[in-house]
């Protein structure tokens, strides 16, 4: 019997191990394992004060910090019955798109391209093809300044409140966002040629993809609950399709749709809205000649890099009709009784689900956080059961970097997994 | 000249969010010419080989949340001539932290369902469980404090510390207090060295570098009661971020005295508070006038320049 272990696996944010037993070239048992330290952040977010609560919570991820802030802050928002103004919604917008930008281009050029070239890491690749990675630093680099400029912080935002900002974007800066922004659409589109033209390992498996979906744009911070099964809901209803449960001897809880896994992330965003992209998006998928629905995991690459084209093109749009004026927050007061609001945005990796209750002092008394990696677990597992067999015939390095490539598509933030895991297959 | 050898670096990630890692990727323009200065032996986030020590250099970020946190940054110490503590986690314990002051038992089982699996273990920072030679402070660590920091570990110089109040960032550059408005704000008990990002943006200081060690926590704990916060309020606001810190940790009971001495002139001044209708909203009217009257100057200033 063989026994291959990857041991804090290598390139993916936080930290997890994958345990898979082979025997008379068999698979036995896959077992993938998070071993991120508890910090039950559901449990000890309880007693915040309700402008806290954003601040604390974006302490859950360092990449995707913003989505959680937002997050935070439209469900305390939506508990409160506060409603924000347009100016505000664009901002925020706007705010994620630099997210966006930032993760996927640290994804794509730091943690995914280094195994497609043969380097074991970025820094290595560089010393072979430094404009690639210089290009990947320099989208980073942008999609940072714009979280800088509207969030006074690109890790752990400083500017934004419940109700608004308390303090607006510089004018000039942001006209000067936007002309960087032009200027690197072209690296973005190269960015989408090179994964398109990457040896892709053909590999297919239906699953069901959710993202949240407003009339107009592609998924950002707002919009019903949809999926490629037809699934179409208001964001509070969000339990009737996405649900928590213990499986076997887990120690933690998977996210299941009708008791499968399914996918969130770039992937099931293209899947769903992809006549929702900008135009030099969808021309990007179009030259790639590649077809969509798709069901290869590893084609999340290539979806996250037609998203830095959208995102840049989304974000010129938004500045150019932002007025910009000074707003003073909606004023608002403490609930009688408990209140509840759940707010759902479009993290890098997918949707992330913030469902709070407030009581009559402001504090949170019920949390439930469900974040995009702990979404996807379920659907990785189902992917390697299915990938492994016809891996079998390699060498047990050759497999591993096939798992790794596999587990390294998903775009994993394990940080985020607030539930420690483990999962046993037998 | 001598050839000098790259000094051997190992970056870890115990339990935290990676922010502090993730800040060090954020120095973009300085990234290649950074790693080129080192021999990088160990760093899971960004590459696939790992060599298990000797470091001449460990940065850890994250606190001491598990078994497996313990012995790693144990396993660490034993391999390197030099320990670094990343940001809050490290130094303080972090948000996690937290843990600490709830019934730990029931926090598992409603997470997780059950509690036989999991460490009880408490949240600690790593200076509690090994000898650290270097702290960053900050939530997420400033990456040109640490770029700073790394230039003078590599020249062998010694690197001190800001030992002021974030207060004094605030007064230099004329931030309305929030203290002053009525708000909570840890600004005088937390240490600067941040520029105070949180107040220049509208935040109040959330206290993430640590509590400062000649900190008058009495007198803060006064000043808070006559602003109107309950004991039960500031202990929340002061355990968001270093409530793990020896100077707070039982803060109940360290300050019992100045708390009921306090308490009784406190609960004098929120009567007239009350008598004059002092409450949240009227707190959050002088917010927002205050805010709105700052940002026209800074809009006013803006447009003269």
């Amino acid at each position: 019997m063989t026994v291959i272990n990857l041991h804090h696996i290598t390139k993916v944010e936080g930290h997890a191990n994958v345990t898979i037993k082979v025997r008379e070239n068999k698979v036995e048992k896959v077992q993938l394992e998070v071993v991120e330290g508890a910090r039950l952040f559901e449990a000890i977010v309880k007693g915040r004060k309700h402008d806290e609560v954003a601040h604390f919570t974006s302490r859950i991820c360092g990449i995707c910090s913003v989505s959680h802030h937002l997050a935070a802050t439209i469900a305390v928002e939506n508990a409160l019955g506060v409603l924000v103004s347009e100016q505000t919604q664009r901002l925020r917008e706007l705010l994620n798109i630099g997210e966006m930008l930032q993760s996927h281009a640290l994804h794509l050029f730091l943690l995914a391209l280094p195994d497609y070239y043969g380097f074991s890491s970025a820094i290595e690749m560089s010393q072979k093809h430094k404009e690639l990675v210089v290009m990947g630093l320099n989208m980073k680099k942008l999609g940072n300044e714009i979280m800088e400029v509207i969030g006074g912080r690109a890790i752990h935002p400083v500017t934004t409140t419940i109700g608004g900002f308390h303090k607006l974007p510089d004018r000039a800066m942001l006209h000067n966002l936007a002309e960087k922004m032009r200027s690197a659409i072209s690296d973005a589109q190269k960015t989408a040629e090179i994964f398109a033209s990457l040896d892709t390992e053909f590999f297919a498996r239906r699953t069901e993809y959710f993202c949240i979906s407003e009339l107009r744009g592609y998924p950002n911070i707002a919009g019903s609950l949809i999926s490629t099964e037809k699934v179409n809901c208001l964001q509070k209803e969000y339990q009737k399709y996405i649900q928590e449960r213990v499986m076997g001897y887990s120690r933690s809880k998977f996210s299941v749709s009708k008791n499968r896994g399914f996918m969130v992330g770039a992937l099931a965003r293209v899947n769903n809205c992809r006549e929702k992209l900008s135009a030099t998006a969808q021309r990007a998928i179009r030259n790639a000649k590649i077809i969509f629905p798709n069901y290869n995991p590893f084609m999340n690459n290539f979806c996250q890099a037609v998203e830095l084209i959208h995102y840049l093109e989304q974000g010129i749009s938004i500045i150019k009709r932002l007025e910009l004026k000074e707003e003073s927050l909606p004023e608002f007061e403490l609930p009688k009784k408990e209140a509840r609001g759940v707010g759902i945005v479009e993290a890098p990796r997918g949707i992330l689900i913030h469902d709070y209750t407030i009581d009559k002092h402001g504090e949170v008394i019920a949390a439930n956080i469900i974040t995009p990696t702990a979404m996807n677990l379920r659907n990785i597992e189902e992917d390697i059961e299915k990938f492994l067999p016809r891996l079998l015939k390699m060498r047990q390095e050759e497999i591993v970097l096939e798992l790794e490539k596999l587990i390294r598509a998903y775009d994993p933030c394990i940080s985020c997994s607030t539930h420690f895991l483990e999962v046993k297959w037998e | 000249m001598i050839k000098m050898e790259k000094p051997k670096i190992g970056l870890f990630s115990l339990t935290c969010c990676e922010g502090c890692e993730i800040a060090i990727l954020d120095l973009e323009d300085e990234l290649l010419e950074l790693f080129d200065k080192f021999e990088v032996l160990n760093f899971r986030l960004g590459q696939e080989k790992r060599i298990d020590g000797p470091y001449d250099i460990a940065f850890i970020e994250g606190s001491i949340s598990s078994r497996e946190d313990l012995e790693a940054a144990q396993h660490i110490r034993d391999k390197s001539k030099i320990v670094v503590a990343l940001g809050t986690c490290a130094v303080c314990g972090g948000v996690q932290a937290i843990k600490n002051f709830i019934d730990k038992k029931s926090a598992e089982e409603e997470v997780y369902g059950s509690n036989e699996f999991l460490d009880y273990k408490e949240v600690l920072s790593l200076e509690q469980v090994i000898k650290v030679d270097l702290i960053i402070r900050g939530c997420p660590i400033d990456k040109y404090e640490f770029l700073e920091i790394v230039k003078k570990l590599l020249l062998g110089v010694h690197h001190a510390q800001k030992e002021e109040p974030v207060c004094s960032e605030c007064r230099l550059n004329n931030i309305n207090c929030f203290i002053e408005n009525g708000q909570k704000c840890l600004g005088p008990i937390t240490y600067n060295g941040c520029g105070a990002p949180c107040p220049h943006n509208g935040t109040w200081c959330i206290g993430c570098r640590g509590i400062m060690a000649d900190s008058n926590i009495p007198a803060y704990l006064k000043l808070m009661k006559e602003k109107g916060f309950k004991t039960k309020e500031i202990v929340s606001f002061i355990r968001m971020m270093t409530g793990n810190d020896p100077l707070v940790k039982d803060i109940e009971r360290l300050y019992k005295d100045s708390y009921n001495e306090k308490a009784r002139e406190a609960t004098k001044s929120s009567d007239i508070q009350k008598k004059e209708g002092a409450n949240n909203d009227v707190r959050n009217n002088e917010r927002k006038q205050e805010q709105t009257k700052s940002r026209e100057d800074s809009n006013e200033s803006n447009k003269n320049v």
